[in-house]
């Protein structure tokens, strides 16, 4: 068994989260807590490891089902790509899969593109 | 209910996202001089929402006459009612409105409220308001704060309105090196993210905010 396949997942009322192959990740639904930080950064960080630990070159991270999320879960995805640039020797990509259907997706993964081209690209699914 | 005006005679300090504001000579806490010329702020001219949100270069006008506020919502400074108002707020806007623009008060109604939450002192209070007119809708969040927010407050819209992209981008590099003040991304979310127009007026400590754009 893979370091992915044992993550443990977040539990928390308004997301879903599921892994649905070796390396990818679907989350669902919303991210409205106050402090996604403490409620959702371990688990990234625990995938983040995993990803070296399996030393999986890409990540697909599929947030298309992922309506909204407050400015502090967009600060999460920005400390996930910070993690990976600071390890060039042990370096995997985030794929993310977004959808044009919502509008925070759009800026939010362009802007961050632009912060961290070298590690993520953006694939719009529909 | 008593509303405030938030007209043209308004003590604006500033609108963003669809107006051109040129600051006056007077102290910025003080007010500024407002011309409808759409030009300065294009980030995107040939954006449907873009061309749309330029034909509203006033700030909303909740005196006019078919204006109507649907809701109105109090919230305890320091209590925990943000996730549940933003649950409340998106079932509402998604039953009353189309479903973009219902989705992008929601984020505005949701970024408004954690910034009242997190900088409102304990003195009153915050009231969240959706307004409805015949070609516009509206949310309102008004609190009051402590003094260092209001300056905070302006440096930051005068980032948001030179160029909003740059000001999302400049919060978001900011998470990553840190620093002193806590990075702010909701008020550009609100205009650069969802299109929104964001008025912002102050008077003494009550710092009152209204995005709004066409239905």
């Amino acid at each position: 068994m893979s370091a992915f396949e044992k993550v443990t997942l977040p539990s928390l009322e308004s997301l879903t989260v599921e892994i649905t192959g070796p390396a990818t990740v679907v989350l669902k639904g919303t991210i409205t807590c106050k402090d996604p930080a403490a409620d959702l950064g371990p688990f990234v960080r625990a995938m983040h490891e995993a990803m070296i630990a399996d030393r999986v070159a890409e990540l697909r991270v599929d947030v298309s089902g992922l309506s909204f999320v407050n400015s502090s879960a967009i600060r999460l995805f920005i400390d996930w790509t910070s993690w990976i640039k600071a390890m060039p020797a042990k370096r995997y990509k985030l794929q993310f899969a977004t959808t044009r259907r919502v509008t925070w997706q759009k800026t939010s993964f362009l802007a961050l593109q632009s912060l961290a081209a070298e590690v993520i690209s953006v694939e719009q699914v529909d | 209910m008593k509303r405030e005006p938030l007209g043209p005679g308004h003590p604006l300090i500033g609108s963003t996202g669809r107006s051109d504001d040129v600051p006056s000579s007077q102290d910025s806490t003080s007010g500024y001089h407002r011309k409808s010329s759409m030009q300065s702020v294009a980030l995107n001219p040939s954006s449907s929402a873009m061309r749309a949100a330029a034909r509203q270069a006033e700030p909303l006008d909740i005196n006019a006459p078919r204006c109507r506020c649907l809701v109105r919502l109090l919230c305890s400074p320091g209590s925990d009612s943000l996730e549940y108002t933003h649950q409340f707020l998106t079932s509402y806007l998604d039953g009353r409105l189309r479903p973009q623009v219902a989705q992008r008060l929601g984020v505005a109604g949701y970024e408004l409220m954690s910034n009242a939450l997190n900088y409102s002192s304990m003195a009153e209070d915050i009231a969240l308001e959706i307004f409805d007119l015949p070609e516009s809708a509206a949310i309102r969040v008004a609190n009051e704060t402590i003094a260092p927010r209001i300056s905070m407050l302006n440096e930051h819209m005068q980032k948001i309105r030179n160029n909003a992209e740059a000001a999302l981008v400049g919060e978001m590099r900011r998470s990553v090196t840190g620093g002193p003040v806590r990075p702010m991304l909701g008020l550009a979310r609100i205009v650069h993210e969802v299109s929104l127009q964001l008025d912002v007026s102050i008077r003494e400590r009550r710092v009152t905010m209204t995005a709004s754009c066409l239905k």
